[in-house]
């Protein structure tokens, strides 16, 4: 799964000939970067090597010639598969990207209207799962928290809550993972998780709530008021932990505004479907991808417990859904340890 | 009903027709005693513990079953006559022939539905 020499990779263009100066580490990847990023230098162990360059409009243009882009209705989200196995994904106002057939080149341009971290987090997220997904990997889509030295992730639809619960953690002096794209690797007896960007995306409201700094954070898009907000080495972590805990949020509207908090084990075959549920990239459908994405999943359920939490929305709640949270894991751990003996 | 079923697409277009040889015109699945039953070709599955996941490569759509209908899914790896898998489950199971095999028209029916196996006969 590992490239090498990435500035040297196959090229879809003549024209994509200049040097890659910033190396960075994310999620487990060692991104060889034209573009400056915030993200820190890559931790030894890379899973893979992937570069990112920059082109301008009419390199992407000519790569899309003939190809039907699809475009779900209403969305600003353009995609598209070319011949040679090519992705490219467009987002109105934000960008465009070109990932290759083998996942380890993305080829970008931001859109003069984007901001910068607005144009970064679409290109950390959604453009990379592309890259990713092609070099084997299966992202999630899954905020996670760093408690005692372990990952514990939060799955869930957007406006689930799983930032704003995170943000409630990072209050409480608990270090972020990653905020949107889970990395995950199994290995013989448990699973890694990988640091995203150093960054939590929040609604004013919970960011001035959980966060003292919420005024740096930065619009994402014109259709959203949630914020891109910095973490600093503080109140992220940037090394691989080990998992203890998945938990997959009840949606809204299967809560009511009163219920306590509850949280309860799921079945093998239920673990499975929400981590299928909650794959990063929709987009990718290839039977190879699909079988592989099974199996891994499969992996994935064997080695960590998966359980379904269920709380009310109600924000300034939080605190106590978080001490709900970790007299849970204490519980789980009481138990896995009674089992052991 | 003796066993658990749910399914997840991570496609967005809708499930695939349903095989229309072996249901009536109230949709309702028959299948006779000699009528054989097989996995389909077009799918991969895992054992999950005792339960199992499908997905079908036709269609993109993941399946969960729980331990029963992970049991009749390990059987149908082979292909097996409807008598057959019924006499195996009638005795592995508390439940009379009467309900097993109504319960059984319900899973191949879903099976079937969703092209994860095929009947000939």
């Amino acid at each position: 799964m590992t490239g090498s020499g990435a500035c040297a990779m196959r090229e879809p263009a003549a024209a994509l000939t200049g040097a890659c100066p910033h190396l960075y580490g994310v999620y487990g990847i060692a991104l060889h970067s034209e573009i400056p990023l915030a993200l820190p230098g890559p931790e030894p162990g890379e899973l893979a090597r992937i570069e990112l360059r920059t082109a301008p409009a009419p390199f992407f243009s000519d790569a899309i010639q003939g190809v039907p882009l699809e475009q779900l209705s209403g969305s600003w989200y353009e995609f598209g598969r070319l011949p040679d196995r090519s992705s490219y994904a467009r987002w109105t106002g934000v960008g465009e990207f070109l990932v290759s057939g083998d996942g380890r080149q993305v080829v970008c341009r931001q859109f003069d209207v984007a901001t910068t971290e607005s144009f970064h987090v679409y290109l950390l997220g959604q453009a990379l799962s592309f890259a990713l997904v092609k070099s084997g990997f299966e992202p999630l889509h899954a905020t996670v928290v760093v408690i005692d030295g372990e990952g514990v992730a939060f799955l869930g639809e957007s406006r689930f809550g799983k930032s704003s619960l995170a943000a409630s953690f990072l209050e409480a002096g608990y270090k972020m993972l990653t905020d949107d794209l889970l990395m995950l690797q199994a290995t013989t007896s448990r699973v890694l998780a990988y640091p995203g960007p150093p960054r939590i995306k929040l609604f004013p409201k919970t960011a001035r709530r959980f966060l003292s700094d919420a005024a740096a954070g930065i619009r994402m898009n014109p259709d959203t008021e949630k914020l891109i907000l910095p973490l600093d080495p503080k109140r992220s972590c940037s090394v691989p932990v080990p998992m203890k805990a998945v938990y997959s949020l009840a949606g809204p509207r299967e809560v009511f505004r009163k219920q306590a908090v509850r949280s309860e084990p799921l079945s093998p075959r239920r673990a499975f479907l929400e981590l299928i549920k909650n794959t990063f990239n929709h987009r990718i459908l290839d039977a190879d991808r699909l079988e592989r994405q099974l199996h891994q999943t499969a992996r994935l359920v064997g080695l960590m417990p998966v359980r379904k939490l269920s709380f009310p929305r109600v924000w300034n709640q939080l605190p106590s859904v978080r001490e709900a949270i970790i007299s849970d894991l204490g519980r789980q751990a009481l138990k896995a340890a009674a089992c052991g003996d | 009903m003796l066993w658990d079923y749910d399914d997840v697409t991570i496609r967005n277009f809708g499930r695939m027709k349903a095989y229309r040889r072996h249901f009536d015109a109230g949709g309702k699945m028959y299948l006779s005693e000699g009528t054989i039953i097989v996995a389909s070709q077009e799918q991969v599955s895992c054992n999950l513990g005792a339960e199992a996941a499908i997905l079908n490569l036709k269609n993109g759509v993941y399946y969960g079953l729980d331990p029963v209908g992970a049991r009749v899914w390990n059987l149908l790896q082979q292909p097996r006559t409807f008598a057959e898998l019924r006499d195996i489950l009638i005795t592995e199971y508390d439940v009379d022939a009467a309900r097993l095999e109504s319960d059984m028209l319900d899973l191949l029916s879903r099976l079937a539905g969703n092209q994860l196996v095929e009947i000939s006969g």
